[in-house]
Order: structure tokens, then sequence, then C-alpha cells
């Protein structure tokens, strides 16, 4: 028997474990409950709930999931919303990469208010840009049409913030050595940063499409046809003027969040090596 | 580089790698519809009128047969632009501040001053006004018209009435509960089924619910007009010089709350209605709009009595207008506008949508509608004391900041349950008084 | 040219896109905020100039005093909070321990979350008539929590909800930092007899003092911006018991129609949280110097 052998220290360790799995296991449950019961309730039949009477489990079934996306084109939603959210996570992505190195690794004039001005911009309330920025985007002739819902919003200074606290964490000798190599700035950004960057790019990726998909009050203004609405937008219509029935809203609340969690579940593991170093100096 | 043999080759890869990609991309792009910028002022042929507007399924089906009827009569197509109901506004504002504004419009009653006021608008043409003006009911046409002309139509209407669940009201011992607006109960009697039904309650439930929440805010003055005051002075440009009304529905509806009548939730600013507390039996009596009786449906039985009334009978102004923009397409605009109040139209719209003529011409009484029929008329007989005077009061131009107003100044009221009503009224009047003086 | 200048420019030449991006989609649309707050603007028509009468009504705006208590308040509370319990979750997830994946995947789902579906979410499960969280409370013989028409419960709410959804950024991003602290320095102080508690306050909280410092920024602004999960879950109310800044801003921008007044009221959140930054950032870089 192992615990027989164990030495106190040994002992006290497995002890610990145990404590902090059970500790875990309590927190994950309460972390789950709310998602667990949105499930539970979005599969339940419309109108079932009215009473204020908890789910039935022989009632469970897809009902309410079904109904809404038959009465909806709830497809062409989700394809918008993946169409604009791909395109806005390649170009973010690669405005957040640039500026994150220049801003992390290099010294110009300037760099000081470029990187101050850029942190500034997360402190404006959105709501209060809304109208502006509306304006010039019709001022463009972009109204109706996804460059509206894209090119605004990539301007992302928590993605440039993060980019540049994990790139300086990269050391300056080996920028060094490949500048020694004959390299030149952007061959140093391609053959240097970028593969050291993947758990980075995993962060902005994950994060800049959840923006982009969760995003409600933007597109919503900036699109007029119901034909090119992103998800959550279009599930709006299933709030409706009046009536609010809860297995309906959840059902919407569940199809929308779907496509986001199972991005999450496969980048995970990138995305929190990535998430855990940019937090260091 | 260190490897130069290899290296072009390996580069020479990932380049094609690249321009698959890139490919597959631009592909996509001049596929996906919304990556194509829409050329300015061409994505509508100049013939084409733009209504813009929230819709329910119902909704949606009764203004395409508008739309559809209007083009085989005149030859001119109608396109539907339908937003989320709480995006409707936004839409028109944006679309106005940047010269691209839709034709016409749906909006309440409460929100088309703010429209009129602001010179965005085209009155209709005075011979047309003068035409549809006899066929609409008095408080309907004042809606939507000042000194100026007659902004819009008056679409068509709504209001309240008191649902009441049967079982709930006869282990009261209440029976008699009032079908005719003639026989509505009063103020005190009211609050006495209310406390009698309260009582006989199981645990968890309570007597009455009334739709004020968020914008429904404004149906709280359905109880200043019963008691015969105003909010707002005469010249609609002040808030009233006496608050003894407002003091009297103070009293009656903090009553609700001190006594718990009502769910103590069922504040101003909540986002619950009233149709939903009802149907969950947590109240046995709800103010409920008429417009809420396609989707109503609960497993036990119940009747609509009238609003309560005191020196007089009031009911609140629902119901929407159609709004004409000032712009190249405004004379057809009105041209449609007036179409769909026709009194056939407005017939058909009502009868598939649930909702109430504003013509007098159009026979209520023989309408078929397919949800609730007898109710549908006893709400028919309430829409008949929607008061002109409390119309006016409801439809200024700031009136979305008084509705504000009084959501935020009727939940510090109903929540402050000691303090005095004269105090409370006093807060609320300066604070309107604020808004309308803006 | 030198290669100086070149250097200079290249490093230009890669900020460009973010420079563009920012001027002409940030910081011109803030421009013409900062002028639509000196008007009367209500979203239609031709807006009038008032000057500063929009600032000046706040002064006397008992509910934008309101708000800003309940935003200053919602911080004060919610970030110590989220801190406390991420720093926590990250210790329990360091090391071995059985499930740690599955673990660190649950606590930072909510994170991915909108705030919309969050707000639905609390609102279903609080409601104070038909909710899970009283009827539970009813089956232990607990009376009915008013959620919704008490204040200190709706704010509550507000808390538990936002806690909820950011507490596993806090816990990854501290997992990462708690990594790095030197194991030499913790097994000396054991060694030297020292507590769990003891090593906890005077080993590994200095060791991550720059990530609490990170961490604190990004939750404080994140705080300031709260909007969805109010908006939706309680509408600032009972009362004004949970009104925060950025809702009420939009409040009076949107619904009461006063666009001036709700973009000056958004303006001042603006320069108050940057404002705070700054010297809280001042503060930090004062305070590693003095070490």
């Amino acid at each position: 028997m192992s615990t027989t052998t164990a030495t106190p220290t040994e002992r006290r360790e497995r002890t610990g474990r145990r404590w902090r799995f059970a500790a875990l296991l309590l927190i994950s449950l309460v972390w789950l409950f709310p998602l667990v019961w949105m499930t539970l309730t979005a599969l339940s039949p419309p109108g079932s709930l009215v009473g204020g009477g908890l789910p039935r489990l022989g009632d469970l079934g897809l009902t309410t999931v079904r109904e809404a996306v038959a009465t909806y084109p709830v497809t062409t939603w989700a394809v918008n919303s993946l169409a604009i959210a791909v395109v806005a996570v390649v170009l973010t992505v690669v405005v957040d990469l640039l500026a994150g190195y220049v801003l992390a690794k290099r010294r110009f004039p300037g760099r000081a208010v470029v990187l101050m001005a850029i942190v500034a911009t997360l402190m404006i309330p959105v709501q209060v840009l809304l109208i502006p920025q509306f304006e010039l985007v019709a001022r463009l002739g972009w109204v109706n049409s996804y460059w509206a819902v894209i090119v605004p919003r990539s301007a992302e200074a928590f993605g440039i913030f993060l980019a540049r606290q994990y790139l300086m964490s990269i050391p300056d000798e080996l920028l060094e050595a490949a500048r020694l190599d004959g390299a030149n700035q952007w061959q140093v950004f391609t053959r240097v940063i970028l593969p050291l960057a993947r758990p980075l790019v995993a962060v902005l990726v994950v994060m800049t499409f959840m923006y982009r998909w969760n995003e409600f009050a933007w597109p919503l203004v900036a699109l007029r046809d119901p034909d090119l609405y992103t998800l959550p937008v279009g599930l709006a219509f299933l709030q409706g003027q009046y009536a609010t029935d809860y297995p309906t809203l959840m059902a919407g609340a569940l199809l929308s969040m779907l496509p986001i969690l199972l991005l999450f579940v496969v980048a995970q593991r990138f995305f929190v090596a990535g998430l855990a170093r940019s937090g260091l100096k | 580089m260190r490897d130069g043999t290899t290296a072009p080759a390996g580069r020479s890869l990932r380049v094609t790698r690249r321009a698959a990609l890139l490919g597959a991309a631009t592909a996509c792009l001049s596929g996906c519809t919304g990556f194509r910028l829409p050329d300015s002022g061409a994505d509508r042929p100049t013939d084409v009128l733009q209504l813009t507007l929230w819709a329910g399924p119902e909704e949606e089906a009764a203004f395409r047969a508008l739309a559809d009827g209007f083009r085989a009569e005149t030859g001119v197509e109608v396109r539907l632009q339908i937003v989320p109901f709480s995006q409707t506004l936004t839409t028109v504002d944006t679309g106005l501040r940047t010269g691209a504004p839709p034709d016409l419009f749906r909006v309440t009653y409460n929100d088309i001053g703010l429209y009129r006021s602001q010179g965005v608008l085209r009155a209709l043409d005075p011979s047309v006004a003068a035409e549809l003006e006899p066929a609409v009911a008095e408080q309907f046409w004042a809606a939507v018209t000042d000194e100026d002309g007659t902004f819009g139509v008056p679409h068509h209407t709504d209001t309240s009435m008191v649902l009441v669940n049967t079982a709930a009201a006869e282990a009261a011992g209440v029976t008699d509960v009032p079908e005719r607006l003639d026989d509505a109960w009063t103020w005190e009697e009211f609050l006495d089924v209310s406390r009698r039904v309260a009582d006989s309650a199981g645990a968890g439930r309570t007597a009455l619910a009334v739709n004020w929440q968020q914008a429904g805010a404004y149906r709280w003055l359905n109880w200043v007009d019963q008691a015969d005051g105003r909010l707002l002075s005469e010249g609609l440009d002040d808030a009233a010089p006496d608050p003894s009304a407002v003091v009297a529905a103070l009293d009656v509806t903090r009553t609700f709350f001190r006594e718990g009548l009502t769910p103590s939730s069922a504040l101003p600013k909540s986002s619950q209605y009233t149709d939903q507390l009802f149907g969950a039996q947590t109240v046995a009596m709800a103010f409920v709009g008429s417009f809420t009786l396609p989707g109503l449906e609960v497993p036990f039985d119940w009747v609509a009595t009238p609003l309560p009334r005191q020196r007089r009978a009031s009911a609140d102004l629902g119901g929407n207008a159609l709004a004409v923009v000032d712009g190249p397409r405004a004379e057809a605009a009105a041209a449609f506008a007036a179409y769909c109040v026709g009194a056939q139209q407005q017939a058909d719209f009502c009868t598939a949508t649930g909702v109430l003529p504003t013509r007098t011409d159009v026979d209520a009484a023989g309408l078929d509608f397919p949800a609730y029929p007898e109710v549908m008329q006893q709400y028919v007989e309430q829409v008949t004391v929607v008061q002109p005077d409390l119309v006016r009061q409801v439809t200024v131009p700031q009136f979305n900041a008084v509705n504000s107003t009084l959501v935020d100044q009727l939940e510090l009221a109903f929540l402050a349950g000691e303090r005095p009503a004269d105090q409370v009224a006093d807060d609320l009047l300066r604070a309107v008084a604020a808004e309308v003086a803006r | 040219m030198t290669a100086r200048v070149r250097e200079h420019l290249t490093s230009y030449a890669m900020l460009l896109p973010a420079l563009v991006l920012f001027g002409v989609f940030l910081f011109a649309p803030l421009v013409s905020a900062v002028v639509t707050s000196f008007t009367s603007d209500s979203g239609v028509g031709a807006p009038e100039w008032v000057g500063l009468g929009n600032y000046r009504r706040m002064l006397d705006d008992d509910a934008f005093w309101r708000a800003s208590f309940n935003t200053v308040l919602l911080a004060g509370v919610s970030v110590p909070l989220a801190l406390g319990l991420g720093l926590g979750i990250a210790m329990l997830l360091q090391g071995e321990v059985r499930g740690r994946a599955l673990f660190r995947s649950i606590v930072l789902a909510p994170v991915v979350i909108s705030g919309v579906v969050v707000a639905m979410a609390g609102r279903f499960i609080f409601d104070e008539n038909v909710g899970v969280v009283n009827t539970a409370l009813g089956w232990v013989g607990l009376g009915p929590v008013s959620w919704q028409s008490g204040g200190g419960p709706a704010m509550l709410v507000v808390l538990l909800m936002l806690t909820w959804s950011r507490v596993g950024l806090a816990a990854i991003i501290y997992l990462g930092a708690l990594q790095n602290v030197d194991d030499n320095l913790h097994e000396a102080a054991a060694l030297d007899g020292a507590g769990w508690w003891h090593r906890l306050r005077h080993v590994t909280v200095p060791q991550i003092q720059p990530t609490t410092f990170f961490l604190t920024v990004i939750l404080v602004i994140e705080t300031f911006q709260v909007f969805d999960l109010v908006w939706v879950m309680t509408g600032g109310g009972p009362g004004r018991a949970t009104e925060l800044l950025v809702t009420y801003a939009y409040a009076e921008g949107f619904e009461a129609r006063q666009l001036g007044y709700g973009t000056a009221l958004g303006v001042v959140v603006f320069v108050v949280i940057l404002a705070a930054t700054v010297l809280w950032w001042r503060a930090q870089r004062d305070a590693e110097e003095s070490l």
C-alpha cells in the first residue's frame, strides 16, 4: 500500500490535492449551473414554463429550437455572422500583431503617445460613438454591407494591448540575433515573432471572434437588410414587442452561444497558454 | 539565408497555399452579397417606396397585403424594411441624419410628436386631410395633428382593459364582474375587490398587475385623467398647476404596493409584462392591451372588465400611426398612407392583427376577430373613452423625455411607500415641468 | 536617409493600419461626440448649441449622482472580488489535480458568452416570482428574496452575474503568473517556518503584483462599461438601485431622446475613467520606484 509508505509531506500533499479537487468540483458545479439551466429551459416546449414551473425531464426535446429555426432564417444569419467574424478576425489579428510588435519591441519617437492614445480608447463608452460612427460609415457608403460592421470595430485596443504585453516577454536577444543574421524588420516579424506568437494568435482569434460574434448594437445599426443580419441581431426578433417566452428566448440564446463555445473548446489549450503569458510584465 | 537551397522551394509552396487561400477568400467576398458595397442611391429605384416598421408574423402579412393592394391600384411598389421593435426609431433617425431615410415609418403616438416638431415629416395635403378627418375619431386625429397640419395617419389603435381570472374572483366572492363600460368599477369598488382577491389568493399570489412598464409608463396617466385632472398644463408647456388629481392617482396606485395588492416587482422599470404574471396566475387581475390577446393562451377561464373609473372613464391611447417623411417620394408615400387608412383596408388590418380601428365608419361590431371576438368587442367600447385631452398630453414633442421621467419618478414613488403623496406629486410634477420646458 | 530614420519609418509603416483605423473610426467620432455633448441634439432635426448646459445639468441631476455612486460601488466591490476569487481558483488549479483542464474550461466558459445572454440567464434564474433560486430557497424554508423589487438584492444579482462572467479570465491570467513565482522563495519561507497565509501574503502576492495591476486596470475599465447586463436584466431598477452611468447615458440619449445630454454623460465617463487610470498608473510606477 502506497499510503503506508508515504512520507508525511507526501501524505499532506495528497490530502491537499483531494481538498483542492473537492473545491474545484463545487466551483464548477456552481459555474455550470446557469448554462445547464438555460439548456434545460431551451429544451422545454414553448410556453411550458408560463406557470413558473421547473422544466420537466419528460418534456425535453428540440421543439422550441426547431420552431425558432423554422420561423426565422437562422441559417442565413449564422452564415452572415460567420462571414463577418472570420474576415474581422483576420483583419484585426493582423493589425493587432503588427502594432503590438512595434509597441513592444521598437523604440521610435512618439511611441508613448501612440500607446497611450490606443489604450485610452478602451475607456470610451461605445454607446457614445454609435451615432457618429454611423454617420461616418454612411459617408463612406458602407451602410448595409459587412464592411460597415467589420472595419470600424477592427480598431481594437484590448487586442493590441494584449499583443504588446505578450510580445514583450520575447527576449530581445532573439530579435538581435536575427538582425545580426541580416534579417530586416519585416523578416524579424514574420520569422521570429510570428512563430513564437502562436498562443497569442490563439488568444486574439478567440477574443476577436467572441467580440464580433456577440456584438449586438452596432450591426443592428449598420445593417439595414434583415437578410444580412447576424445571429444575435436576428434573434432579437424572438424577443418581440410584447411577449417574452423564456423557452423561446433561451433557445435563441443557446443557438447564438453554441458556435462560440465550440470554438473555445477547440482553441482552449492555446487560448489558456496565451492568456497566461500576457498578464506578465 | 542559412538554408539557401531549400528556401525557395519552401517559399513557393507557401506562396501557392497563400494564393489558394486568397483565391478562396476572393470567391467568397464576391459571392456573399454582404461584402458588396451598395451603390449609393441606386440600391432602390426612385419610384419604389420604403416603409420601415416592426412587425410580428401576422402584422407582416397584413402590411404585405396593404403593399400588394396599393401596387395593384397605383402600380407603385412599397418595400417593407422590418426591424426589431427596439430599433425602429434608431433606424429612422440614422437614416434621417445621413440623408437616406425611409419614405414612411410605423411609429407609436407617443413618439410621433418629436418628429412632427423637428420638421422632418410631410403634412398631409389639405384636401386629403379634409376628406379623411370626418371619418376618423377625434382623439386619434388629434394625436397626429398640430397647428401646422396633420402628419401621418392614425393607422390603428388599441387600449387596455382588466382581465380577471374567474376562479380567483369567485373564490373571493366576486361574482358580478362588470362587462359594460357604464358599469365599470369605481376606484373604491376596484380596491375593495382587489383586497378581497388578495386575501383569498394562495401563497405567492396576489390581486393585480398594471401595465405601466417602460414605454407603457404613460398608461399611469389614465388614473390622473380618471380623476379629471392633468399632468401637463393646458398650454402643454409646463406641468399642471393643480396637483390634486396627480395626488389622487398616486394615492390609489401606491396603495397597490403598500397593501401588497400587486407583486412588489411589478414596477415601471421591470421587464416583465402583466400578461406573464396573469398567465402564471401570480395575479388574478391584469391590465392588458388588446394586442396581447392573439398570443394569450392560459389554462383557465377569464373575463374582461373595463378600466376602473372615478370622476370619469378614461383609457390609454395605444396603437400606431404611419408617418410620412418629407422627401422626394413624399407624395406617393402620403398616398400610400391614405390608402392604408381606407375603411376596407383598416377593417382588414384590424381583423388580421387584433387591433382596433381609428375610423368611425368602420363597423367594429362587424369585424371578425379571430381571437376572443367577444372580448375584442368590449375593447371596442373601451376605446371610445380614450380622451382627446389626455391624447394631446401624451403626444407632445417632449413626450419621450416625459415618459422616461414617469418611469423614474413612479418607480421611486412606489418604492417609498411612506412618503406623503403630495410631496411625491410635487417631485414628479417638478421633474415633468423640467422636461417639457427643455 | 539614415538607417535610423529608415528604422523609424518601418516602425510607423507597421503601425499604419492601426493608426488609420483608430484615427478614422475612433478619434474622429469621439471628436464629433464631444461636439454633440455641447448641443441639445434630440437625434432628429437640427441641434442647438447649448455650451456647457448639459454638463451643468448633471450637477443637480440626482439620477446622475446615484448612477455614479452605483458605478463606483460596483467597481469597488466587483473588482476585488474578481481578483480574490480569480487568485483563489488559480491556486486551486496550480499543480497536479485531477480534471484540471476540464475545470479550467468550465471556469473560463462564461467569459465567451455575450452580456445579453448572461443577463437573460440572470433574469430568469433569479426571477423573484417564478425563478429557480427562490423555488429552491422555498424548499429549504427560506422566504423568497426580492431579487427584482429590493435594491440590495437586485444589485447583488448584478454583482453575481458579472462575477460569474469574468472570474475565469482573472483566474487564467493569475495561473500564468503563479507559474512564474520563484519556487525557491516559497521553500525558503517554508523552511523559515512561515505558514500558508504568511507565504501567500509575503511571497506570492508581491511576486504577482504586475499581474494584479494589469487585471485591476482591465477590470475597472470593464466595470465602467457594463451595459447589456444591467439594461436587459434590471433596466436600472428597482428605483435607481442598479442604474449605472453607461445605462443612464443610453437611457437619456436614446429612450428620452436627449442625445446631447446622453452623449455628455458618456464623455464624463470617458474623462473620469481616463483620469483614474492615469493616476493609478502613476501611483503604481512611483510605488515600484520606491521599492
